[in-house]
């Protein structure tokens, strides 16, 4: 018998609060295309690519109508770059960059990741030149996206790999300067970085993953934001406490998660590949009403940044793991929630009015999914802080063994409290101040390894 | 080990009656004293009034007019009671799969048939339907087997046109959709 108040819930997610499977990433094992002549590398990527991702728009599109569901993006996670081209040079690995803009072009997909190196105890001549190519590779493509695995809890932080990304970061931002460094939005850099993330930039095919695999990312904030709004008008604030609060979040997300499994184990059979993991991650877009900031408000921390921010961005990601673990035992990626500053509308208001800082958002990484992500600083940010800053947030991911990331965009020709735009998804913010500039450029340059902390030895 | 076998139901009774407590308790009471098998019952209440079809079999002593006498002189002469005999193969097999219809807006006469009637024309059968209309907005949530070569988006974009007059909002998803977000059991394998 039909219960209609259920299904009308359902349906509301979706016409009402934003709720959408944001990507269906198919992750491909390229390990197989390895050669030492460039042009077969080159040949062999593209075929594989082609030839496992050309039905992957169509399929997408027969699920979307017959779930009545919304996927936004479709893309394709491969294996690490460095370790697929390995003994190539930079200029080998630009054109193994091209041929992958080309191929995701062919098949219909927005973005690619996986042109990536794991470098968190040391670096390899091939890793080393991929993060040399990075500026060409990626402000000459359109597709391509980049990570780097510069630290783990069990190696600890490869400050070697730090020191040369920091100032890669800052030549990628230079390099596409007529695009206020738009490239280097399509880096980030990990610790402990995840191999089935289905989310760009740092999504990649990991070691130990299937030849091709599904996996799901779906997010829905304004779902969590109408679904506490509810509570709190039928309730009353004076009658809820925080595990209140905690378990309406839960119960949201346990739902959010089912339909991300649902159309990943549809698109999985459809396609002929595994099913590999749901990521629910609350990732924001700047649409009104579709926002972590929100949340946070909603959530009783009215100045975003203010005292409490930390504490309630981590009930919130924790009851979003709880939700979504009870929900499927395919839960990956990262699932939490982020704090991108220009991809959320209330982050960006709260940094351009002071009271989200740079110190508060690294705070606030230490409880929540990836990090400092989607922040402008500073054009003429040097390398070496930069390094710093990096070297900072994956301290937080090494020390409490869980992933934390970096995407930051040096804006060329901009200092703080100037405006940038990206627009679409990609948003818009105030340029962050960043202190201390080149106050510990000494420590960054002692370089080599800080060791993996007393935690990692638990055999 | 005796394997048990449902019986096929003789014949169907209906009832429909102003709704008041103990009507399920009465019909049944007098199913059990007439040692009239019931076999699957179905009920609900629509603006105060109550309706319940039931297959019951029947044995052989009984005669149907009786039985529905019987019931009649039970609820009361307010009530309607039916009952007619089962004719077996009379369900619609739509080889399929199972959707969901839900349609939302504002209300105009014919909207029910409207939708039922494009349904049926690409060969779906309502096997669960219900409508209401609540201060001007018509609601209807309908459990549909809809056969596997019907041209999903069409059948959407036809069912908005036609009710486009009453501003009705029409969906039609699989039903897995809805399994999968509000039941706690969703196996991999259904």
């Amino acid at each position: 018998m039909i219960r209609t108040d259920p299904i009308f819930d359902t349906i509301r997610m979706f016409q009402e609060e934003h709720l959408d499977v944001r990507t269906v990433t198919l992750g491909l094992d390229l390990q197989d295309c390895s050669s030492p002549v460039a042009q077969h590398l080159r040949d062999k990527v593209h075929a594989k690519i082609v030839r496992h991702a050309g039905g992957l728009v169509r399929a997408t599109a027969e699920i979307e109508r017959t779930f009545g569901i919304p996927v936004v993006n479709r893309r394709i996670a491969v294996s690490p770059m460095a370790s697929v081209a390995a003994g190539h040079g930079p200029d080998d690995l630009v054109g193994v960059a091209a041929t992958l803009d080309q191929a995701a072009g062919e098949v219909g997909v927005d973005l690619l990741g996986g042109y990536s190196a794991l470098v968190h105890k040391h670096s390899t001549p091939t890793a080393r030149a991929l993060v040399d190519s990075l500026p060409e590779a990626l402000s000459s493509t359109a597709r391509v996206c980049a990570s780097l695995n510069v630290a783990s809890t069990k190696a600890g932080i490869n400050m070697d790999a730090v020191l040369q990304v920091g100032r890669t970061v800052r030549a990628i931002a230079d390099a596409d300067a007529d695009h206020h460094g738009f490239a280097c939005a399509k880096l980030v850099v990990f610790a402990n970085m995840p191999d089935d993330n289905p989310f760009m930039a740092g999504a990649v095919h990991g070691q130990g993953e299937a030849d091709a695999v599904i996996n799901i990312g779906v997010s829905g904030p304004g779902v969590v934001t109408r679904a506490l709004q509810r509570l709190i008008e039928e309730v009353g604030p004076e009658a809820l406490t925080l595990a209140d609060v905690a378990e309406e979040i839960k119960i949201t997300a346990f739902r959010i998660t089912r339909v991300g499994e649902l159309i990943g184990r549809e698109l999985a059979d459809r396609l002929g590949v595994a099913f590999g993991i749901v990521d629910l991650s609350l990732a924001p877009t700047p649409k009104v009403g579709d926002s972590i900031g929100e949340i946070l408000q909603t959530m009783g921390v009215v100045e975003v940044g203010a005292p409490g921010s930390t504490a309630a961005i981590a009930l919130l990601n924790d009851a979003v793991k709880k939700g979504g673990a009870f929900a499927s035992s395919s839960i990956g990626g990262l699932s939490g929630a982020f704090i991108p500053v220009m991809e959320d509308a209330t982050l960006a208001s709260a940094a351009a009015d002071g009271s989200l800082t740079l110190d508060k958002l690294e705070a606030m990484t230490s409880v929540c999914s990836v990090g400092l992500d989607m922040v402008a600083i500073p054009g003429d940010t040097p390398g070496e802080t930069i390094a710093a800053i990096i070297a900072d947030e994956m301290a937080i991911g090494v020390s409490n063994n869980k992933t934390t990331a970096t995407r930051l965009i040096p804006v060329p020709g901009m200092t703080a409290g100037q405006h940038v735009s990206f627009g679409g998804l990609f948003g818009e913010s105030v340029v962050l101040p960043v202190r201390g500039v080149g106050g510990s450029d000494q420590f960054v340059l002692f370089g080599g390894r800080i060791p993996a902390p007393i935690q990692s030895l638990r055999n | 080990m005796s394997v048990m076998t449902t019986p096929a139901p003789s014949h169907l009774l209906t009832v429909l009656t102003p709704d008041q407590t103990g009507i399920i308790a009465g019909i049944t009471a007098l199913l059990d004293e007439l040692d009239v098998r019931l076999l699957a019952l179905s009920q609900t209440v629509v603006h105060d009034w109550f309706t319940v079809l039931i297959s019951v079999d029947v044995p052989g002593p009984i005669e149907a007019d009786v039985l529905r006498d019987k019931v009649q002189a039970q609820i009361g002469p307010e009530a309607s009671v039916t009952i007619m005999a089962h004719r077996a193969g009379a369900a619609a097999d739509v080889a399929g799969d199972r959707y969901v219809l839900t349609a939302t807006g504002g209300a105009a006469p014919g909207l029910v048939h409207t939708v039922s009637a494009i349904v049926a024309a690409r060969g779906g059968n309502f096997t669960d339907f219900f409508s209401q209309l609540v201060d001007g907005r018509v609601t209807m949530v309908a459990e549909v087997d809809l056969p596997p070569d019907v041209a999903l988006d069409q059948l959407q974009i036809d069912l908005q046109h036609a009710t486009a007059h009453a501003a009705l909002r029409v969906r039609v998803q699989h039903h897995r959709l809805f399994v999968a977000t509000n039941e706690i059991a969703f196996r991999r394998i259904m």
